[in-house]
């Protein structure tokens, strides 16, 4: 072990400024890509839920505020309560429009559990049937289901498993039928809605449950009632329709899912064609320093290693030597920065800066570049010696040049 | 000495120059005894290291056999070789072959990376061979701040640290002076007394004196010279 240490350590003496600063700079741009497609994903996964929704014929609505009459409100809570009032009036009003189906909205509230309070979100069956999330373990909500589901998220809940039955300091309970990492985008439906990710939030620490359920039973939900989604009737006409999105209009904004969809597909083509040139070049640069690095290395110690043949090392030995020194000195800092990278926001956590709200979002799908570059780079350090070694030996080099 | 310690039979070397064939070696038949002191003479260009490398394992005849023990080397495999040269050769080449930018101690220690032996033990067993070559008080020098004479010495010590069978040694006094070039003869005598096969190349009449028996090379063909005494 020590021999081999010094081995290594001798294949890369030359080169060592060189190799560390090359592993420093293939770090960054490991951890430039994960978190490059962490922010990606930020934007696609909710894009990908909506598009992939039933929501695409209904709208979603925006409770107008009045501008005009917002100094007749001295607080934030007369202001609300006027706002709501005014929800409310439109969620009487337009059951008696032709066009008009249901209300679909998800309600937020407050639940004890084991004495501490928990933020909850209610997901209603109408909801569930249009609109599916993927989950890290176990599944999304079935609606069929007899049990009152739930589906935990953050790191808070790592002492649950799927299987488990929660129960409520009120007596009621659900059973965990899924877990989701801290910071996953949860489908939230409430606020003003530019682009999908809107949305959606960056829940840490909720309890997604079904409703109705025992559990929604007598609760009392949040205080802003002014967004929701409008059902169609399936039959409505457009000029129904158009009647009752007149009416809404009044009372305040309505956008359809379409444009929803169509503002995301704008938003993120935007943001990779800013995004998407640094860390490409970052790759480029270290991709192309890595290769010239690894044949330089080879060529460097060819002639060191020729002596160690000279006194017993075998052609084998000393590739896999060379094959070390590369993938050691690379692999283990590539390795730690792809760790921090998908760990980025829990360690922002630890750190002490908790919601500083960082647009990313660790989707399984947002690993898979960065390891197959990973792989790629592994596979170089491997494939250039052996190529090397297979066309020339170094001591056939070193008899050769005397 | 009935089979040799070392047996060479009908060893050729073919070199392809400019498109052509050149033999360094021809023919070349040889049988070492365990124990021996021979020298290797023969004009620059003569073949004498190209022999030298094909005894030591470092480079493979293109026909012929080479034995060692009484067994032909035309078989083993890389690993084989290469253990060959760790356990059973010492090497002293024409340019030593040390490895420049690390210590004295590192490049007698060097050969011990690749056999069995402890990484704890390894600089006991390399300063005794330093002591034995009197060089001892030299081992954290770096090769690049040594003498001819030195580096001469540190690649005997390097030479002789895994104990081996055969000491192989390509013109080991080329640029030393005459007191020097004794010292280290001196050295490969004792080495020989003490029961190891040396075989010294060399340009010098009074180093080939010294040992017990010459051969010659000339156009890559080997003759054998007179037995002394
Ligand atoms: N790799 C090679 N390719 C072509 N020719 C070679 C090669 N190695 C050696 N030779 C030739 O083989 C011949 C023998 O070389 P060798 O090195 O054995 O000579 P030598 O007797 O050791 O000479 P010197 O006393 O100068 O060291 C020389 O003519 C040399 O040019
Ligand atoms: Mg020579």
């Amino acid at each position: 072990m020590i021999k081999k240490i010094v081995l290594i350590n001798s294949v890369l003496y030359h080169k060592r400024t060189a190799v560390f600063l090359l592993s420093l700079l293939l770090s960054i741009s490991v951890f430039v890509i994960v978190v490059f497609f962490e922010e990606y994903a930020y934007l696609y996964v909710p894009y990908e839920s909506v598009a992939e929704s039933d929501f695409l014929d209904s709208v979603y609505f925006i409770g107008y505020f009045d501008v005009n009459r917002s100094d007749d409100y001295s607080t934030h809570e007369e202001l609300q309560d006027y706002m709501n009032a005014d929800a409310d009036t439109v969620r009487k009003e337009i059951s008696s429009f032709a066009a008009f189906d249901s209300i679909i909205e998800p309600q937020k509230c407050i639940l004890s559990l084991d004495g501490k309070e928990h933020e909850a979100v209610f997901y209603p069956d109408s909801f569930l049937k249009r609109i599916s999330v993927s989950t890290d373990k176990g599944r999304w909500f079935d609606v069929s289901a007899e049990t009152d589901e739930a589906v935990l998220v953050g790191e808070k809940w790592n002492n649950r498993s799927v299987g488990d039955t929660i129960t409520f300091d009120d007596g009621s309970s659900a059973v965990v039928v899924g877990l989701m990492k801290g910071n996953t985008m949860v489908p939230f439906f409430h606020g003003s809605v530019y682009y999908a990710g809107d949305l959606f939030n960056q829940a840490d620490g909720y309890i997604l449950l079904s409703s109705p359920s025992k559990v929604f039973d007598g609760k009392t939900f949040g205080e802003r009632k002014q967004y929701f989604i409008i059902n169609y009737k399936p039959d409505a006409t457009e000029s129904q329709k158009d009647e009752l999105s007149y009416y809404l209009n009044q009372h305040g904004t309505i956008i359809d899912f379409h444009t929803v969809i169509d503002n995301t597909e704008e938003y993120m083509s935007n943001w990779v064609s800013i995004h998407f040139p640094v860390p490409t070049f970052l790759i480029a640069v270290a991709t192309v320093c890595f290769l010239s690095l690894c044949t330089s290395v080879i060529h460097r110690s060819v002639n060191e290693q020729a002596k160690y043949m000279i006194i017993g090392c075998s052609k084998k030995k000393s590739v896999l030597l060379i094959i070390e020194a590369l993938v050691i000195s690379f692999a283990l800092p590539v390795a730690s920065a792809f760790c921090i990278a998908i760990n980025y926001q829990t360690i922002l956590h630890l750190l002490g800066r908790p919601y500083s709200r960082i647009y990313c979002c660790v989707d399984s799908r947002c690993v898979i570049p960065a390891v197959a570059y990973i792989l790629f780079l592994l596979a170089c350090g491997i494939l250039i010696p052996a190529l090397y070694y297979s066309k020339k030996s170094p001591l056939g080099l070193y008899l050769k040049e005397k | 000495m009935e089979n040799g310690i070392i047996r060479l039979e009908g060893v050729s070397k073919k070199y392809i120059v400019g498109g052509s064939d050149f033999y360094a070696l021809k023919d070349v038949n040889l049988k070492v005894g365990k124990g021996e002191m021979l020298a290797i003479t023969g004009t620059s260009g003569s073949g004498k290291s190209t022999l030298l490398h094909i005894i030591g394992c470092l480079d493979k005849a293109t026909s012929g056999d080479c034995l060692i023990e009484g067994r032909s080397v035309g078989g083993y495999s890389d690993s084989e070789l290469a253990r060959v040269r760790n356990m059973f050769f010492g090497f002293v080449l024409q340019d030593f072959a040390l490895i420049d930018h690390r210590t004295a101690l590192y490049n007698v220690e060097a050969p011990m990376f690749f056999n069995r032996t402890p990484a704890a033990r390894m600089k006991k067993i390399a300063l005794a061979a330093m002591e034995r070559v009197g060089i001892a008080d030299q081992s954290s020098k770096e090769i690049v701040n040594m003498s001819g004479g030195q580096k001469q010495r540190v690649a005997i010590a390097r030479a002789i640290v895994n104990d081996p069978a055969v000491i192989l040694a390509d013109e080991p006094t080329g640029n030393l002076d005459e007191k020097t070039t004794n010292d280290i003869m001196d050295l490969f005598c004792s080495l020989n007394n003490e029961g190891k096969t040396i075989l010294i190349v060399t340009h010098d009449r009074n180093v080939a004196s010294r040992c017990k028996r010459t051969v010659s090379i000339s156009d890559g063909m080997l003759y054998e010279s007179r037995d002394k005494e």
